[in-house]
């Protein structure tokens, strides 16, 4: 009566496999998406291409392919296909006056006193002016580390070589730090 | 990190150069490299102020990333909805699922799960073992009927079965009729159009027709076939829907002669990056069972690409019978559906000659002179060309339009109208041009003749004469060409900088009779040099345009390094007319103001891409002013004479200066740092 285990593999495989992409999917969706819609400015799309990272994930590792280091993989793929879909989109600040005005609204009612209220909005002002005068590369760069990604990992998914990412990277803190002290 | 260290770290005294504090910072040294630096900020307080700005500058910018970004960016808009669909769909098509896996999958978990418990009484297993039974039943009776394929497999057969039918006949002539029928969300009416092709296949020849109530009439070919001229008055009109399915078609990289094959869809199919895709069942009108493959593409599409398609194979023999194409429209959508009413394919030994017959030939010279064939009795057979090379389309890379932009950049052809280089929708790469004398043609010619050759490249580089007689041949002898020339009359005798321009000219000891020539000319000069300016930043735009942050990215290096040169060669052109033309008019306007424009850092080439569009908006603004300013108008002061032109002025170089600047650095980069 009871069923043979080989012909249980194949099934049970796609299942194991669906269940892992979509274990993955869970944990990095968020940090892959959030990185989309920073870098590129293209919230809409941000959506769709995480999804198709993942998917793609899904077919990579049906086709019997190994990954070593599954996050760097679909972060590479995302910002791939963020790159083919998001062309107009290249040169977008992801914060416009329009959007900032409304965020500075909303976080107003943050920090304890007035006068420290004040000091922070100062510091985002600055920050933000620091953060829009990034190219694109230190901007990728800039949100990739934040998302707790290794240089040599961001190297992998920019296509650059490590000193490059470490110098951009170098760069990007000059900035913010040249804003926030003059 | 290794390099940094060689390079960085120094003997005692020294301080670790301050990209060193910031790997130290973010752990990646290595041990040895980290132990020495930990032992200099041990000693050195300036090092550890260094460190800990750098530390404040990251814990500001994630307590903006938290306040600020994080919560703006957090939710994304449809809430994830689609990935369980999307998986689902992938797990589907990436593999045929065996019936067995189908059915034992979910029972082995009952039975694992079952098992650890207690052993299920008699009646359940009993029971279960119907079941089975039953289940399996159906679904070899179902796999009978049709069975499910995932999308890839269906093309496959389908183009198995199309390929087999072919293989199957002696000189095989395809030989279809089809109803195309077109929607569109603008209006209620259907279009309907009876078409009929044929495809020799082995002598690659193709032939038309449609019919309707005047009966059946062939088609003349699509594009001017120059070697047969055929008398174009007696030639049919092709359907206007006819025509727009066709160019719909080569625009989606479908075939546009042969529609409803697997071939066509796979072609389209494989240029869409993601999409979602679905196989189901249907009865076809005449009760035969088909499975629908339906695709759409994930990401929202343009005005005149395929939004949904949908492909209809005979589960009998794999055949395609129809298929379904909702286009993107201005309007909203359209919607063409090809049906196959018959198909045949028949040897060309059997066919009737007519179809293939040569067309008579119609001397260009005296058109009326040549007997006009009845449309509607005999056909005029026109073959689509002569010798046409079915798809697969040979495709232009971006490293081949480099390529040839850098050879005609040797003969100076890039810059203005002269010559056009663009790769069109079919995949090819057009050049293309009038250009002044027959010899200038040689040139051009002689500069590509590396490249001419190339099966993507379609190469068109004519004298006026050569056009003219052209447009002469595809001119209807009805259509009378009448040109109207409308007199420019100025508002005005004088530039609007007549009187600086005149002083100026008379302090150079211009004599009195002569003043109004060198006026003349020194206008003249001044905008010739200014338009040619322009010509720079054009091409420079063109250049930046025409390449996709991909294409960039994936371009191989050698033609990298060309295309970053021909931008920094033609940044160093528009420095070279910008410097001349403030050395002639400075002294014209004693003004001169300097440049206050912060250029940004250009470190990539999407940063390459901005500024050159900035210079663009700059050019164009100093090109406008002189222009203003040195032609025949009523207009008041010119703004050429503000120090806001000249600030713009000085601007442009500046902008021209670092772009040719950055293009040098990039090179060097491209050189070093592709591995």
């Amino acid at each position: 009566m009871y069923v043979e285990h080989d012909f249980l593999q194949p099934r049970q495989e796609t299942l194991k496999l669906e269940q892992k992409v979509t274990d993955y999917f869970e944990q990095w969706r968020e940090p892959v998406y959030r990185y989309l819609v920073a870098a590129f400015g293209a919230a809409a799309q941000a959506e769709d291409i995480t999804q198709e990272a993942f998917l793609q994930l899904y077919r990579y590792l049906h086709a019997g392919q190994s990954i070593a280091n599954v996050r760097a993989w679909v972060f590479r793929v995302a910002h791939n296909l963020a790159i083919n879909q998001i062309k107009s989109q290249q040169f977008v600040t992801p914060l416009d006056d329009e959007t900032w005005e409304a965020l500075r609204r909303s976080y107003q009612d943050a920090g304890p006193s007035p006068e420290q209220k004040l000091i922070q909005q100062e510091k985002f002002d600055r920050l933000r002016i620091a953060l829009s005068s990034l190219t694109i590369a230190e901007r990728q760069c800039l949100h990739l580390r934040t998302k707790g990604l290794r240089y040599r990992e961001i190297a992998e998914i920019l296509d650059l070589s490590t000193t490059t990412v470490a110098e951009t990277l170098y760069r990007v803190i000059e900035k913010l730090a040249k804003e926030s002290y003059g | 990190m290794d390099n940094l260290l060689q390079n960085g770290l120094h003997g005692d005294g020294q301080h670790p150069p301050r990209e060193q504090l910031l790997l130290h910072v973010d752990r990646e040294l290595s041990p040895k490299e980290a132990a020495y630096i930990e032992t200099h900020l041990g000693v050195c307080w300036s090092c550890r102020a260094r460190v800990s700005k750098i530390e404040k500058s990251i814990a500001d910018f994630i307590e903006f990333d938290g306040a600020v970004l994080t919560p703006h960016l957090s939710s994304p808009p449809n809430g994830w909805r689609g990935f369980d669909r999307g998986l689902e769909q992938v797990v589907a098509e990436s593999g045929r699922r065996s019936w067995l896996s189908i059915v034992f999958g979910p029972l082995s978990r009952f039975f694992s799960r079952t098992r650890l418990i207690v052993m299920p009484p008699l009646w359940v297993r009993v029971a279960t073992g119907f079941l089975v039974a039953i289940i399996i039943t159906a679904l070899v009776l179902r796999s009978n009927q049709v069975p499910m394929v995932s999308a890839s497999e269906l093309l496959r057969n389908a183009t198995a079965a199309q390929a087999a039918k072919l293989h199957a006949t002696a000189e095989p002539v395809v030989h279809q009729k089809l109803q195309v029928r077109r929607l569109t969300s603008a209006s209620a009416r259907v279009e309907t159009t009876n078409w009929e092709t044929w495809h020799d296949t082995t002598k690659g020849r193709f032939r038309q027709s449609i019919e309707d109530s005047s009966g059946r009439r062939f088609l003349p070919p699509a594009n001017g076939d120059k070697t047969a001229k055929t008398d174009p008055a007696a030639e049919p009109v092709p359907p206007l829907v006819l025509v727009e399915l066709a160019q719909l078609l080569a625009a989606n990289r479908m075939d546009p002669q042969r529609p409803l094959s697997a071939a066509s869809y796979q072609s389209w199919r494989d240029s869409i990056e993601s999409k979602h895709e679905e196989v189901t069942r249907a009865q076809l009108t005449d009760q035969l069972d088909a499975l629908l493959l339906r695709t759409a593409p994930a990401s929202q599409v343009k005005v005149g690409q395929v939004a949904e398609a949908t492909l209809s194979v005979r589960a009998q023999d794999w055949l395609p019978c129809e298929l379904r194409l909702k286009i993107r429209a201005e309007e909203g959508e359209r919607i063409y559906e090809i049906t196959e009413q018959a198909s045949e394919v028949i040897s060309l030994a059997k066919l009737s000659p007519e179809i293939f017959a040569e067309p008579p030939i119609v001397e260009p010279p005296n058109p009326v002179a040549a007997p006009k064939p009845s449309p509607s009795s005999v056909p005029t057979p026109i073959p689509m060309k002569a010798n046409p090379a079915p798809p697969p389309i040979p495709m232009a890379t971006a490293e081949l339009e480099i390529e040839v932009l850098s050879l005609l950049n040797q003969v100076g052809a890039t810059l203005g109208e002269e010559v056009s280089v663009a790769r069109i929708l079919d995949g090819s790469l057009r050049v293309e041009g009038v250009v002044e004398t027959a010899e200038r043609q040689r040139e051009i010619l002689a500069a590509l003749a590396l490249a001419k050759d190339h099966p993507a490249i379609k190469l068109q580089i004519e004298t006026p004469e050569e056009a003219a007689a052209r447009l002469q041949q595809l001119r209807r002898p009805s259509d009378p060409v009448t040109v109207q020339i409308q007199e420019a009359s100025p508002t005005s005798s004088a530039i609007p900088l007549d009187a600086e321009v005149r002083r100026y000219l008379t302090a150079q000891a211009t004599p009195a009779d002569k003043l109004d020539e060198a006026v003349n000319q020194f206008a003249n000069r001044t905008l010739k040099r200014s338009r040619q300016a322009m010509l720079y930043v054009w091409s420079l735009r063109k250049l930046v345009e025409r390449f996709s942050p991909n294409d960039l990215r994936t371009l191989d290096p050698q033609a990298r390094t060309k295309w970053l040169a021909l931008i920094g060669e033609h940044a160093q052109g528009y420095q070279r007319e910008i410097a001349a033309l403030r050395q002639e008019l400075s002294p014209v306007l004693n003004v001169e103001a300097a440049a206050d424009e912060m250029v940004g850092e250009i470190a990539d080439e999407s940063d390459l891409a901005r500024a050159v569009l900035r210079l663009n908006e700059l050019g164009a603004a100093t090109d406008e002013a002189i222009r203003a300013a040195f032609t025949l108008s009523a207009s008041g002061s010119p703004a050429i004479k503000s120090p806001q032109f000249w600030r713009t002025l000085s601007n442009a170089m500046l902008l021209a200066q670092r772009i040719e600047k950055a293009s040098q650095q990039l090179k060097g980069a491209t050189n070093t740092e592709r591995r």
